[in-house]
């Protein structure tokens, strides 16, 4: 950097400039600010502080600044100066009072244009000033010169590089980033030879030893960029000498990769062209408008030998030996028309080569349309030529080969028409016989009957149908023995001795045998044999056969099949019966006679059946008009709903079945399904859902109507409390009233209001029993269920009974006799005992009742307490020889509220209540036995096995 | 021996306070359980009758409750509801199956019975 001391002060001539001055004294400041204005300097501000300073000059941008170095606030001088630089080119010159050592250092890397030593004189103020404005502006020139030169080189093209004597790189402009992608510090300082290449190295480095001596010469020689790629170089430039001596080489190089290779490309082209111009295997000759020959390819060069070189001469000199044009040439013509013209012409070589060729002559333009000359394409067409005239005369030849052949073919055709007027008279005779043979035999094969010729138990001929019969062809069969369709010699000779005894009487014969297929299998055959001519048996046998061994299987197979079908009813778990069109019962098969009782001994036909079975005249009748009704549907064939009905079988018991009847050809069939065990179990499910029902709305008003109930025998209770006589209060109390209690008692008597008052007492107690029987639907037993011993619960129970108030007042049971029959094997019974026992206690009261009914006298009253076992149920009956329960009566005495009994005897669901504990609480089921006159029995059925459903229900 | 009759059916209680003071009991009525609990805080019963269903609250709790003050007293339940039984608290009180007056009450004498042998109980314990 320059400093200020090597100019020397001149006269300010750069008046005008402004100048900044940082001085926080204003004595110095105002000082110097009056010095500058006189001088003709114009002073932007005094500022005191350095961020002052900073701001002023960066916006202002002064000529110069007077900064002193010592500033109050945080930026001295130095600092400020240094800001300000950072952003502009400002020049500045230091105040300062005592410049130390470290200071001026320190304002050293600032750069100052000088410094002024306080106090400050005028003179020095100015010449200072002058000259660092001066010095500045020179230094601006300066730098703008360099940076236009700069410029300069950098926006070139080329690159200009300069080397050291020993061809190292001292220096690349920057263009060798675009040309060769180096950067050019990767090139400084490395020898150029690096990226020339390898090729071209030796060249180049010749050039460059040469350039010692006489200075660089223009040259061309590839390089390398950084990333591989071959560059062409263009260098120019020269050497550089300094006091005589070589120092290295200064130059530019240019890029001409794109001329190279544009040129390079022409050539390829051109070679490429000229190729395929001489590969092309017709004559290609090339004129100009006079046709002279420019160009020829390999071809026209082989054929005219003889001419060597053709470019130049004529053309009809070369290719006609002709000292002038042709008059007929189709380059001429192609001349004048402008278009593509063709001629055959002849082709007179070298060594003799002759021929014709086919000549195409382009006229050729140029971009204006002008002709400038004909390219003549010719081909040589010698041998088409000959292959064409060969074709020629062997044309001709053949139009005369077969001249000669069509006048062979009329006579053969006369002839010809003589053998089909021959032949077509035998034809039709043929045609008669073969009619009549046709349609026989085709009778003959259609039949599905096997039917041969035999002679001598010899097959002269055979069917189709005998064919597929024995698996035999009509081959296998000519002309054999009929003894190839016997298994065995015995049947073949038998066949042959019976029917040969039936021929020989009646001249046919009917016979069944077995015959073996040709693949071993035996069949049953029937055969038939009638004689041909009866007059000649030499003449032979028509022998007709009829395989019958599906028919023989399907008669085996029915007989079984009626077998299993026969045991198989006979057997079945439900009774059938048959019967024919005039109801006489041919059949009943054995769960017939187990289930009712009855064989065809006793129900011998229909009437019998409905005697027997439905004693009670109105139901008969009922039943039959079903009964038919039903028929006439299944005679329709209609699928007829089964019918219910009430059957007494032989023993006199009633049964439940269910009918099925069924119409088949003459026959009838019905079949009879027992239904007893479903019908019961139905009812009582039936009467356990309508009591469960009860249950629930027993259970729901309960309470609501206990309440009332309770006022209701409470205040009869209470009234008839106060009309004791024992009672002192009662007493006193009538005698307030004026009356003795007995007077008022017996008024109460003579009036019946006593009587009421018990009356309502009866009421109220039988409703409370109602609601409480009413309760038992609704409740599962409270007890567990536990095997018990039947018949300790029934005894104890007859004892509870004994002693019960009501039933031994009201139903008189001191002279009823019990009869026990107790089963001592029966296992212990899974029940709950309350509820069992509130069951037994019903039914003894019952039958208490019955032999006791009003009008009834009954003899020897008794009731019968019986238990057995009946497989898996422990069974309970309880029976009296009361009056019995009519029929229709049997089924309603379980239905709650349903009573025969007098109006106050009964609840009417003490039936209901213990068919509810018996079918749901233990399911097992309740059910009657009886009928008028004969007594009642009630039979309990437990079931003795209740593991699955746990302890309790 | 003094009875509380805690029912809101004034018609029961009226006819079980006359039967009883008929035959010298001491009895009072309550129509509510919080009546009936002024009562048992005011007065010593031996027993009382209380019905299950109170207008204000239920039977049992009232038992409760004042069972737990006067464990000396002895109560009975009234009810229309047939399968009604004793909760396991009310039992640790005294109140078992034998304490429960189910509706409709076919014999008077039978809860003057009851009382009677239940406060006897009751004293020689």
């Amino acid at each position: 950097m320059l400093s200020p001391k090597n100019y020397e002060p001149g006269k300010p001539t750069m008046k005008g400039s402004t100048i900044l001055i940082v001085e926080d004294e204003a004595v110095i400041s105002f000082g110097i600010k009056a010095s500058l204005e006189r001088a003709g300097y114009s002073v932007l501000g005094i500022v005191t502080t350095g961020e002052e300073a900073v701001a002023m000059a960066l916006e202002n941008r002064p000529d110069l600044i007077l900064m002193n170095i010592v500033l109050e606030g945080s930026l001295d001088g130095i600092e400020a100066a240094r800001r300000i630089r950072q952003e502009a080119d400002i020049p500045v010159i230091y105040l300062t009072a005592n410049a130390d050592e470290q200071t001026v250092n320190c304002a050293r890397d600032t750069m100052p244009y000088g410094y002024l030593n306080k106090p400050i004189n005028e003179r020095d103020l100015l010449t200072n000033i002058d000259s660092a404005v001066q010095l500045h502006r020179v230094e601006m020139r300066l730098k703008a010169s360099e940076e236009k030169y700069r410029r300069l080189i950098e926006s070139l093209n080329d690159i200009i590089i300069t080397t050291d004597e020993k061809g190292i790189v001292t220096y690349v402009s920057p263009q060798i980033k675009t040309i060769g992608e180096y950067d050019p510090s990767e090139v400084v300082g490395k020898n150029f030879s690096m990226f020339i290449y390898p090729e071209d190295i030796s060249v180049v480095v010749a050039h460059f030893q040469a350039a010692k001596e006489s200075g660089l010469q223009r040259h061309e020689f590839r390089a390398v960029t950084k990333s591989g790629k071959v560059i062409w170089l263009r260098s120019s430039g020269g050497a550089a000498f300094e006091d005589g001596r070589f120092i290295g080489v200064r130059g530019v190089l240019s890029d001409i990769t794109a001329q190279k290779t544009a040129a390079d490309e022409r050539e390829r082209s051109a070679a490429f062209l000229s190729a395929v111009f001489d590969s092309i295997q017709d004559g290609i000759s090339v004129l100009d408008t006079e046709l002279r020959i420019v160009r020829v390819n390999e071809v026209m060069r082989r054929w005219y030998r003889h001419h060597l070189p053709l470019e130049g001469k004529k053309c009809y000199e070369v290719y006609h030996g002709r000292k002038e044009a042709c008059e007929v040439c189709p380059s001429r013509r192609a001349l004048l028309t402008g278009s593509l013209e063709v001629d055959y012409v002849p082709l007179v070589g070298a060594d003799g080569i002759s021929g014709t060729l086919e000549l195409f002559s382009y006229p050729m333009k140029d971009p204006e349309g002008r002709i400038t000359g004909i390219v003549e394409f010719v081909r040589d067409i010698t041998a088409r030529k000959a292959a064409e005239d060969a074709l020629h005369q062997a044309n001709q030849d053949l139009a005369a080969a077969n001249e000669a052949l069509q006048e062979a073919v009329e006579e053969l055709e006369e002839t010809n028409e003589e053998f089909e007027r021959q032949n077509r008279e035998l034809i039709d005779a043929r045609n008669e016989i073969n009619e009549r043979e046709v349609l026989l035999r085709s009778i003959l094969s259609t039949v599905p009957v096997g039917i041969g010729l035999i002679v001598d138990r010899t097959i002269q001929w055979s069917n189709s149908a005998l064919h597929a019969m024995t698996g035999y062809s009509e081959k296998d069969l000519r002309g054999k023995s009929t003894r190839i369709l016997y298994p065995s010699d015995e049947e073949y000779d038998r066949v042959g001795r019976e029917l040969g005894d039936r021929l020989a009487k009646r001249g046919s014969g009917l016979i069944a045998t077995q015959w073996k297929t040709r693949s071993g299998t035996l069949i049953d055959v029937e055969v038939r044999a009638t004689l041909v001519d009866v007059t000649r048996r030499e003449a032979g046998t028509i022998v007709s056969a009829v395989d019958i061994t599906e028919q023989k299987r399907a008669i085996e197979a029915l007989t079984e099949s009626e077998l299993l079908f026969r045991t198989m009813i006979e057997y079945a778990p439900i009774a059938i019966a048959i019967m024919d069109n005039k109801g006489t019962i041919t059949y009943l098969n054995r769960a017939f006679n187990t289930l009712t009782g009855y064989t065809t001994a006793e129900i011998s036909n229909i009437h019998d059946w409905w005697e027997k079975t439905i004693p009670e005249g109105s139901y008969r009748a009922k039943a039959k008009r079903q009964w038919e009704k039903s028929l006439r549907l299944a005679q329709q064939g209609e699928m007829i709903k089964p019918i219910e009905g009430l059957v007494r079988c032989a023993d006199g018991s009633f049964k439940s079945f269910e009918f099925r009847l069924m119409q088949i050809g003459e026959k009838l069939l019905a079949m009879l399904n027992d239904i007893t065990e479903k019908k019961v179990t139905q009812e009582v499910m039936i009467q356990t859902e309508k009591m469960a029902s009860i249950g629930g709305l027993a259970a729901g008003m309960a309470h609501e109507i206990n309440n009332p109930l309770s006022i209701i025998l409470q205040g009869a209770q209470c009234a008839l409390d106060r009309l004791n006589a024992a009672s002192e209060a009662n007493r006193e109390a009538a005698e307030r009233a004026g009356a003795s209690l007995e007077a008022i008692r017996a008024y109460l008597e003579e009036r019946e209001i006593m009587y009421y008052l018990n009356s309502i007492i009866d009421a109220g107690e039988r409703a409370a029993r109602i609601v409480s029987s009413m309760l038992q639907f609704s409740r599962r037993d409270q007890d567990s269920i536990i095997p018990l011993n039947l018949k300790e619960l029934v005894e104890r129970t007859i004892d509870l009974a004994w002693t019960d108030y009501n039933i031994k007042s009201r139903a008189g049971f001191e002279d009823i006799r019990i009869m026990r029959e107790y089963d001592e094997n029966l296992p212990l019974v899974p029940c709950s005992p309350t509820g069992i026992e509130q069951v037994i206690l019903n039914l003894i009261k019952n039958a208490a009742q019955a032999l006791r009914s009003p009008g009834q006298a009954v003899r020897n009253p008794t009731i019968t307490v019986r238990t057995r076992r009946d497989g898996e149920f422990a069974v309970l009956e309880i029976e009296d020889n009361g009056p019995g329960i009519a029929k229709e009566l049997q089924r309603r005495i379980f239905e709650p509220f349903f009573t025969t009994k007098q109006y106050g005897q009964g609840t009417g669901l003490g039936l209901s209540v213990s068919s509810y504990i018996v079918a749901h609480n233990h399911r097992g089921s309740l059910t009657v036995d009886s009928e008028p006159g004969k007594g009642a029995r009630f039979i309990v059925r437990l079931p003795l096995d209740r593991k699955e459903e746990g302890k309790s229900q | 021996m003094r009875v509380l009759i805690v029912d809101d059916e004034p018609m029961i209680v009226r006819m079980m306070k006359n039967y009883l003071e008929d035959r010298g009991f001491e009895v009072d009525a309550a129509a509510s359980g919080r009546e009936a609990q002024r009562c048992i805080a005011e007065r010593e019963y031996d027993a009382a009758i209380v019905d299950v269903r109170l207008p204000d609250m239920d039977g049992d709790r009232l038992i409760a409750a004042a069972a737990r003050t006067r464990p000396s007293m002895r109560f009975f339940l009234h009810t229309g509801s047939i399968d009604y039984a004793p909760s396991e608290e009310l039992k640790r009180h005294g109140v078992d199956e034998g304490s429960i007056i189910r509706k409709p009450v076919r014999d008077m004498d039978e809860i003057r019975k009851m009382i009677e042998e239940a406060v006897k109980d009751k004293r020689r314990s």
